[in-house]
């Protein structure tokens, strides 16, 4: 039973899914099913919580030698959760602007801090990827410096532009057309496999 | 005398009819039709400006949809048609728009107007054609299937990625470090994190083969518990239910950056042998796969993001580019079903690449019988 349910459930709602697509009558359907997984990711907020809590909540008991980290984390999410809860209530007092101003001005800012990582993580990887062991490195290597060239041309260099344009209208659009391609049909055949029941490994097991 | 008098009037005839018809013609044509192909929901209104911008600079269409109130809607007339979707929500509802051009010196002209019901459909025939391929596709599974079944040897190449990851995992085990799976940052919705947790089952079980320290940071609360169930069912089967607990598969955090900062400081503190990415990626794939690489880690990457890709290639070790990903669980199982499915996959993949090719060709040639008949959505 404990694998039959989700196997049906998988085959019918796939079924439907795929009807749906067909048939344009009957979209309400579709529309109710959107609905519905809205409500289950509204439940989901909680399943997530314990498992976040049952896991600091380990380390914490087995005084993991990181267990600073937990404590940060329980302070921040309990300081926010009731801060938000009786800002809310209480929107004349003081707690919501503080919520606002934490969001706003440590949550907005570390999240930020964290995109502009990416900055210094784009160049290491580039230097790792541009070394020319290989020939194919080395096309790479020459593609990529054509390129960052031809993206800030000027005066004679201005050709490199017109290179530039032609490397990512014709070789890269080609390949990543051919990817994706690969993509949708590997999209294709997994829904099949699951809808038919044929792939179960995500259930947990695959007898 | 006779045939003169019919020559006579024949001519007279040649030379005034077009006077007697001449219309002066109107200063646009316009039609409303039922969007075909949806339930309803839409009309579309196609409108010609047949008048210049000089003599004709604007257009009115007062809309009315249903019982809504009339709704004015200005159009510059730019010398193009136009196609303005009108939304009515249901079938059955009547729209009528009436038309009016504003001349030069502001005053108006009424040009008619038209009208019709929204209607639904049974069948959208803009799906038809991936049915039928829907169709062909299982076809071919159950045909490979069968093959599979019977016992004949079906060739899949070699994936590197894939190859990799016993090595992967032995050398986690031999340095005594943790091994790191990111099922991707995505939702269940995607079938991308579906792929990931049917590899994640047989990392799993060779994790608790080897007794090495496993880590499963998820950014979704329902992958979690999928995912908890994927690992707790893979350590039983390896046979050391003993070693599992819930907190193998976790929630690191809800929020993107949240997340790749909470598993980066878990990776930089526990300095993980070996990480798996597999699954969808955004913008944190690159800060990952480089936190990993600056750990010392064996990176195993995989995504259908094709945006991603490049980030995963630069920066990983062995990169499972797009369908390889949806290949693995079957390559790694080796199991007859999954295996057909695969084969399926590649024969579908064969018919469309000659299929491209015939249409670049017909295409070259001018003739538009493939682009029409085989990839042009539309029936």
């Amino acid at each position: 039973m404990k694998r039959t349910l989700p196997l049906f459930l998988a085959f019918f709602f796939g079924i439907i899914g795929i009807i749906v697509q067909m048939v344009p009558a009957l979209k309400g359907l579709m529309d109710t099913m959107l609905d519905w997984m809205a409500i289950i990711a509204a439940f989901a907020l909680a399943v997530g919580i314990s498992s976040l809590t049952r896991h600091h909540m380990t380390k914490i008991r087995r005084k993991h030698k990181d267990i600073f980290f937990s404590y940060v984390t329980f302070i921040a999410m309990f300081f926010m959760t009731i801060i938000g809860l009786v800002g809310y209530f209480r929107p004349e007092g003081a707690l919501q602007g503080l919520f606002e101003n934490m969001y706003n001005y440590v949550r907005v800012p570390l999240d930020a801090s964290m995109f502009a990582l990416l900055a210094f993580y784009i160049t290491s990887a580039a230097y790792r990827a541009f070394r020319a062991r290989t020939w194919l490195a080395t096309v790479l290597l020459l593609a990529g410096v054509i390129v960052m060239i031809g993206r800030v041309a000027f005066g004679p260099f201005i050709i490199f532009n017109d290179i530039t344009a032609w490397i990512m209208k014709v070789p890269t659009t080609a390949a990543m057309r051919a990817v994706n391609v690969g993509i949708g049909l590997g999209i294709v055949a997994t829904s099949i496999k699951i809808v038919l029941g044929i792939e179960r490994s995500y259930l947990g097991g695959g007898e | 005398m006779k045939k003169k008098v019919f020559v006579l009037i024949g001519c007279a005839l040649f030379f005034f009819l077009p006077l007697i018809f001449a219309q002066e013609s109107a200063p646009a044509e316009f039609f409303l039709r039922d969007t075909p192909n949806n339930a309803g929901e839409q009309v579309e209104l196609t409108f010609r400006p047949l008048a210049s911008p000089e003599e004709v600079p604007e257009f009115l269409l007062n809309i009315t949809i249903g019982e809504k109130p009339v709704r004015v809607r200005r159009l510059v007339n730019a010398g193009k048609p136009v196609i303005l979707p009108l939304i009515t929500h249901q079938a059955g509802v009547p729209v009528k728009v009436e038309v009016q051009g504003v001349l030069p010196d502001g005053s108006l002209t009424d040009l008619g107007a038209v009208d019709v019901v929204s209607k639904g459909e049974w069948l959208n025939m803009n799906s038809m054609k991936a049915f039928i391929l829907g169709l062909l596709f299982i076809g071919l599974i159950i045909f490979y299937v069968g093959r599979a079944k019977r016992g004949q040897d079906l060739f899949i190449r070699k994936i590197p990625g894939l190859e990799a990851i016993d090595d992967a995992l032995g050398r986690a085990t031999e340095m005594g470090r943790p091994v790191f799976y990111i099922p991707g940052t995505s939702s269940m919705a995607d079938v991308a994190t579906l792929a990931s947790l049917n590899i994640l089952r047989p990392v799993a079980r060779q994790v608790a083969k080897y007794e090495t320290p496993f880590s499963v940071p998820v950014k979704d609360p329902i992958v979690v518990s999928v995912a908890q169930d994927v690992v707790k069912e893979a350590y039983m089967a390896a046979g050391r239910p003993d070693l599992y607990e819930d907190g193998i598969a976790y929630l690191a955090s809800m929020g993107q950056f949240d997340y790749s900062g909470a598993v980066s400081g878990s990776m930089v503190r526990e300095k993980p042998a070996t990480v798996f990415l597999l699954g969808m990626f955004y913008a944190e794939s690159l800060i990952l796969a480089e936190t990993a690489n600056s750990v010392g880690a064996i990176q195993i990457a995989g995504t259908d993001a094709s945006s991603q890709l490049p980030f995963f290639i630069a920066a990983c070790d062995y990169t499972l580019i797009g369908e390889e990903l949806y290949a693995a669980s079957a390559y790694m199982s080796r199991e007859p079903l999954l295996l057909g499915t695969l084969k399926a996959q590649d024969i579908l993949k064969g018919i469309l690449l000659v299929i491209f090719v015939l249409a670049v060709i017909f295409q070259l040639l001018g003739v538009d019988f493939i682009m029409d008949s085989f990839l042009n959505p539309q029936w």
